[in-house]
């Protein structure tokens, strides 16, 4: 199992998705602690120094679970988008380990962002003066609870991931050869579009095409066929 | 043992039925061409083996067991499917490197198996850049990644320019003459008639026949042409022993069923001038399209 989360995280390390999330999980942080960093001092905010303005500063990170829900989901989709899945199955054939290895390694990222945007938070506040890190059981409960947190978000995406993935599926078949919706045509030399095809491109139907009866739904083009008909 | 054995595989999608009590078996140690023409069910029947597709009914085997009933397949199996998506922003190695993890081979493999598909110089570069034979060399090397006995490969050479084609062959031929396994499928038989050992053949999701190349040409004929100036007193003698021949243009005559040895006596007992006499069999395709032909209509 260790070794299918590691896998998992490999891949979220080799897409560039996951970098262009993170910084946008930061930049989301950051606004917040300078506009909670702005507010000191006004009426009914928490005082500078102050163990609430603190936590507020560090509180502030969870503005970033809505990005670490994201990689969650992304976790799962990815394999959707790119149609990787039938490599990760075949490495891995077991669906219910390789789901694990996905729901825990969305955790695990979810409490990884989550302890980068702590530090982002609390390295903004203590840079600009505001903040004192003193340990405290309320900080510390901040924390864990954060990450805590992170953890549940990042799996909770990875469900959601799955779940909406499937739904789309069930729908939309992105097998070569096969249309957006039902009839497939198993025929696996042809792309098959549900647009009528350019005047003057020589298109064939499908029926035409398709050496084994399919079923009529809406009209289905075979665009182009690769190789020898 | 077979190394993969297959057992009244069906698939129905629908009302669809793409696969119909499939069974064939695939022998250790010998190249194996799984062919039929497009839409077949070669595609379908292999995910099946492969455990990506649910099977209707029957089972598909490989050394035994059920392909999801492997812990780490790297090290039984090694597949390359068609339409095996690859993430474009990753690149060669990375690719192979991820797919190597959960398996636990180790990181060395990666470059190995990259100088062996001949992909070492493009290792570092995005996949989305990389032309179709490029993907199928690296789809190749991810199936080779674990070493294993057995490959299974779908239309490997698709995108395959005529060298990568020759190379993919003897690839293939070398590792099955070192014991390993090779299901290979195409629609293209000229590939596969040099290197294969067996063949396997469908047509609408049913079994044609099995068997050895040799055996599959034997079966459909084999004939010997002879050139004469007689060529019409050679169609009587011939005609007079009771070997069925024709003629084919007027210094031809092919005699069928029949051994250069006699023919050659038959000539000289005619006492005929010959320019050339050749035995000729029926090639693997010729054979194919004999075996598929019939019944070309649709139901």
């Amino acid at each position: 199992m260790t070794a299918l989360v590691r896998a998992e995280l490999l891949k979220l390390c080799w897409t560039r998705a996951t970098w262009a999330f993170a910084a946008a999980a930061v930049l989301l942080v950051a606004l917040r602690v300078g506009l909670i960093l702005a507010g000191v001092g006004t009426i009914g905010s928490a005082g500078r120094g102050s163990v609430d303005l603190t936590l507020a500063v560090l509180g502030a990170s969870g503005s970033g679970v809505l990005v670490i829900a994201l990689l969650g989901v992304v976790v799962v989709t990815r394999e959707f988008h790119s149609a990787t899945w039938t490599s990760t199955l075949l490495v891995t054939p077991n669906r219910a380990r390789v789901l694990t290895a996905k729901f825990l390694a969305a955790g695990l990222t979810g409490v990884i962002v989550g302890i980068l945007l702590l530090l982002v938070a609390a390295g903004l506040g203590v840079v600009f003066g505001q903040v004192r890190l003193t340990m405290s059981t309320a900080l510390l409960q901040m924390v864990v609870g954060g990450l805590v947190y992170a953890a549940f978000w990042g799996s909770f995406g990875a469900a959601i991931g799955a779940l909406i993935r499937n739904q789309t599926v069930a729908l939309w078949c992105r097998r070569p050869g096969c249309c957006w919706s039902r009839p497939c045509c198993p025929r696996t030399d042809c792309t098959v579009s549900s647009r009528s095809p350019r005047p003057g491109s020589a298109p064939r139907s499908l029926e035409e095409t398709c050496p084994v009866p399919f079923q009529h739904g809406p009209r289905c083009w075979c665009s182009s066929v690769t190789g020898s008909p | 043992m077979a190394a993969i054995s297959v057992r009244g595989l069906t698939k129905q999608f629908g009302a669809i039925t793409a696969v119909k009590d499939l069974s064939f078996e695939v022998e250790e140690g010998t190249v194996t061409g799984f062919l039929g023409p497009n839409g077949a069910g070669k595609t379908t029947t292999l995910r099946m083996l492969l455990g990506l597709v649910h099977a209707t009914a029957g089972t598909g085997l490989v050394e035994g067991v059920t392909y999801r009933r492997l812990d780490r397949p790297a090290f039984t199996v090694g597949a390359a499917l068609e339409a095996t998506g690859f993430h474009p922003g990753r690149t060669a190695r990375n690719h192979l490197r991820i797919l190597a993890v959960p398996n636990r081979i180790p990181v060395h493999r990666v470059d190995e198996v990259l100088e062996q598909v001949d992909l070492t110089d493009a290792a570092g570069r995005r996949v989305g850049g990389f032309s179709l034979g490029m993907r199928q060399r690296l789809m190749l090397a991810g199936a080779l990644l674990g070493d294993p006995p057995i490959l299974v490969l779908d239309e490997p050479t698709n995108g395959l320019d005529p060298a990568g084609v020759h190379w993919l062959r003897r690839f293939l031929r070398d590792r099955a003459d070192r014991g390993g396994t090779i299901l290979v499928s195409s629609h293209l038989l000229a590939e596969l008639a040099m290197s294969a050992d067996a063949v396997v053949i469908i047509k609408n999701g049913r079994l044609v026949t099995e068997g050895t190349v040799a055996d599959l040409v034997g079966r459909t004929g084999s004939w010997v042409r002879v050139r004469t100036p007689q060529a019409a007193e050679l169609h009587r003698a011939l005609t007079a022993r009771g070997i069925p021949s024709e003629l084919s243009s007027p210094d031809e005559v092919i005699a069928r069923e029949v051994t250069t040895q006699q023919v050659g006596e038959a000539v000289a007992a005619a006492g005929l001038v010959v320019h050339e006499m050749k035995a000729e069999t029926q090639n693997l395709e010729d054979a194919f399209l004999e075996l598929t032909k019939e019944e070309v209509s649709r139901p």
